[in-house]
């Protein structure tokens, strides 16, 4: 073979350079981008009902079942959330002492409280829109927890459904919670028309005069953020999406009307500042700082049931609603959505079960997922435990089957469970002696 | 053949393009070394080197992230973090049901009514952090209605910030600095409405902390302040017996301070505040630093008797990220929080916050906070 004829052996042809690239293709990053990095036999399916064996459980289930949003309302609490988290560390500050162990089957924790009758001292707490869980909504929720589990449950001012719907076959046990609203008129209809409807007691919640959910805000800003990155890069800044300091864009991040308006447009605002007094001229809507005792005290004529105060966390204030004649009390920070950096409801049930000294129902909510939780908050001198969080994560995982599973088989046997043994096997009989409180 | 159909010349160009992407995301392949950023592939997001949109940050805390993309690491290091887990010793206890639309939270100092107790701490060298410097934070503090103090060691002159910092300021000394009466006199005829004298510590140029002084220099105090008429306040105090003696050298108005635990990992002075409240007895305003972050902070160290809180660090944050629209929007935001938390806790103005207002769990930590 000639050298001619050795160098066109030896070099580059299109066949070698196709083989080459073929080579180089099958292992570059692009391609194994292509291929799923886990077989199918390792992803994760989605849990059925009968797995869920805490509370805790059905939180995954219902994040994947709703939207961003309406896992982020339902999620977050105020301001840096360090009271939503106290909420649950409280518990770890009580501990229970294993009694005289008795049979499970004689635990008896029936009671009446304020016309309502209770199997187990656990009600669901009032929260909103509950149709963005679960297209059962309120009525679903209502029917699994009183009709098919022995559960009463307070509906909020903010039903997705209205009350008429979901009092049908109400049969004498369903509460109704309310904010107060300045117009006294409008304030007089909405009363007049849940009594009318069938509530059997009032519940005024009187906290959340300024709360920012500040996390829901900072997860909606990121996602504007992004989307207007996903968008094409021109596209002109609308300055809708995002902008949380413009008191007109504010959505749900906020509460009441133009609430917490934190920072400013700086001096990119060209527009003049209008005047602002009190306490809008330091960016705080006025939407709820206007409640008052003597509001109350107006309102209560329009009230011919029991009226229950909601939102109290301190003894003072526990003090004064027994002396202003209210028939009963929420502990409660609004599950850590009302002011960040105050106490968690467990620790301040003790002093204000002292102040009302046996004269009203006390009850609480904030934080509650087992039925050793309950029971704690029992013996602290609880009458009764509101379920917020708790019975959403049911519902919008497994709709009203989910809320009843959460009830019957889950939190009504831990607290049948741990009451045992304790030793206790009646309401009454449960007190402090059952526990050790390390507070800090 | 047609020329529709494949061809190896067809196949082998389109492939070099995808391969030519390819190499161009690989150093190796482009001969470089690897460096500390390497190029980012097509499909990659893009690293996030550029602040986030002012308008869009929710608190205090992320304007120091945002600050970080700004500043050399070396610099970010003198303003960077903070120990907020005293102030997570404190709960706050609101009341409900009380009327609180016609808040106030104006303070008055020295005969001077502030729009709120939150003032902006005296920094030196601000051109480390902005190319505006002290002119944007005079600019910043003056719109968001915040009292500046003024720094000896400032990168501008102090005629130009007189100018800015409306309506007034205060001036700060260093009380080891063998200059520092000129600075006060020169300070008192350019406007300054108080003197702070820092004790305590000493400035260190070229970007350092402050280095640590052994004890007190009263006497060095006293002369600074002969002769001076507007009042006189020394920061730096942080134990009850210092804030006695300093009652004992007649100074109007104390701070508080550690310098933000700069000096030698030390605790905020959160705790520290009421013992210091209780040994001044209303003599003379209490004001106090060291690593507020958030409106309840600020409201806890108010409860517990302080007449003003001052914002040093996050205010430079808000200066590096984004000059004087920065400083005022902290300033700001510390000033809503306030207002939410003062809302919340049923208090329409300072008269009406004491004790009551929180709790303090578990021991005031004896270790110290102390400068000395």
């Amino acid at each position: 073979m000639g050298p001619i004829e050795r160098r066109w052996e030896q070099s580059l042809t299109r066949r070698k350079a196709l083989a080459g690239m073929a080579g180089l293709i099958a292992g570059s990053p692009l391609l194994h981008a292509q291929l799923d990095p886990r077989p199918f036999s390792e992803h994760r399916r989605a849990p059925g009902l009968s797995e869920m064996l805490t509370a805790f459980d059905f939180e995954p289930v219902m994040f994947a079942n709703v939207p961003q949003s309406v896992y982020d309302y339902t999620a977050h609490g105020d301001g840096s959330e360090w009271t939503l988290r106290r909420n649950r560390q409280a518990f770890d500050w009580v501990d229970l002492v294993v009694g005289q162990r008795v049979d499970p089957s004689a635990v008896d924790l029936s009671s009446t409280l304020l016309g309502l009758t209770l199997k187990y001292p656990i009600m669901i707490a009032p929260t909103a829109t509950q149709v963005a869980l679960h297209p059962d909504g309120e009525a679903g929720m209502y029917r699994a927890a009183e009709l098919s589990s022995n559960t009463p449950m307070c509906l909020s001012t903010n039903s997705s459904q209205p009350l008429e719907q979901v009092a049908k076959g109400a049969q004498g046990q369903l509460w109704w919670q309310f904010y107060p609203r300045q117009d006294m008129g409008g304030s007089q209809a909405l009363l007049e028309r849940a009594q009318g409807a069938g509530a059997t007691a009032i519940v005024i919640t009187v906290d959340q005069q300024a709360s920012y959910y500040e996390r829901s805000q900072h997860d909606r800003n990121l996602g504007a953020r992004a989307s207007r990155r996903g968008a094409a890069a021109g596209a002109a800044r609308q300055g809708g999406a995002g902008r949380p300091n413009d008191p007109e864009a504010l959505g749900t991040a906020t509460i009441g009307r133009g609430a917490a308006v934190p920072g400013s447009a700086g001096a990119a605002n060209a527009r003049p500042a209008p005047v602002r007094r009190g306490a809008a001229a330091y960016r705080v809507g006025g939407g709820r700082l206007w409640y008052s005792w003597e509001y109350l005290d107006q309102v209560r004529k329009f009230i011919k049931v029991p009226i229950v105060i909601k939102g109290i966390v301190t003894a003072e204030d526990a003090r004064i609603c027994v002396e202003r004649g209210f028939d009963g009390i929420v502990v409660s920070n609004h599950g850590g959505r009302s002011m960040d950096y105050g106490p968690s409801t467990l620790e301040v049930l003790p002093e204000i079960v002292a102040a009302v000294n046996g004269k009203i129902p006390v009850m609480i909510d904030s934080g509650f997922r087992r039925g050793s939780d309950v029971l704690k908050a029992l013996a602290l001198g609880a009458d009764a435990v509101w379920l917020g969080r708790a019975a959403r994560w049911a519902l919008g995982a497994f709709g009203p089957l989910g809320v009843e599973r959460l009830l019957t088989e889950i939190l009504f046997k831990e607290l049948v469970y741990a009451a045992a043994a304790t030793g206790k096997t009646t309401l009454a009989s449960i007190d402090a002696s059952i526990v050790k409180q390390n507070w800090p | 053949m047609s020329d529709q159909k494949f061809s190896r010349r067809r196949a082998i160009g389109s492939v070099g393009a995808i391969v030519a992407g390819t190499v161009a995301g690989s150093t190796i392949a482009s001969g470089q070394a690897p460096a500390a950023r390497r190029e980012r592939a097509p499909w990659e997001p893009p690293l996030e080197v550029r602040v986030a949109p002012r308008e869009e940050l929710v608190n205090i805390l992320e304007f120091e992230e945002e600050a970080k993309k700004k500043l050399q690491p070396a610099t970010f290091a003198l303003v960077a973090g903070g120990d907020r887990a005293l102030f997570d010793r404190i709960t706050l206890r609101p009341r409900m049901n009380i009327p609180t639309t016609d808040m106030d939270l104006t303070v008055n100092l020295f005969g001077e009514d502030h729009f709120t107790p939150i003032l902006v701490a005296p920094i030196a060298e601000q051109k480390r952090f902005h190319p505006d410097a002290e002119l944007a934070t005079a600019k910043g503090a003056a719109a968001g209605k915040a009292l500046m103090i003024v720094s000896s060691r400032s990168s501008v002159a102090l005629s130009d910030i007189a100018a800015l910092a409306k309506p007034s300021f205060w001036y700060q000394v260093y009380a080891s600095d063998s200059d520092a009466k000129t600075q006060v006199q020169d300070a008192v005829k350019a406007g300054a409405k108080a003197i702070v004298i820092t004790i305590g510590a000493s400035h260190v140029a070229n970007g350092a902390r402050p280095a640590t002084a052994t004890s007190i220099n009263w006497s060095a105090v006293d002369a600074i302040r002969q002769g001076v008429s507007i009042p006189v306040i020394v920061k730096g105090i942080t134990t009850p017996a210092e804030a006695t003696a300093a009652l004992q050298h007649d100074v109007q108005g104390i701070i508080a301070s550690n310098f933000g635990g700069l000096l030698a990992d030390k605790d905020a002075m959160i705790l520290a505040l009421p013992n210091i409240v209780d040994a001044v007895g209303g003599e003379v305003p209490v004001l106090v630093d060291g690593s507020f972050r958030r409106g309840t902070d600020i409201l806890k160290a108010l409860a517990f008797g302080a007449k003003g809180v001052l914002l040093g660090r996050p205010v430079m944050w808000g200066l590096a990220a984004y000059g004087d629209a920065g400083v005022q929007n902290v300033i700001e935001m510390a000033q809503t929080e306030l207002a939410r938390y003062m809302g919340m806790c049923g208090k329409p103005n300072l008269k009406a916050l004491d004790r009551t207002a929180v709790k303090i769990h578990g021991p005031i930590p004896t270790k110290a906070t102390t400068n000395n």
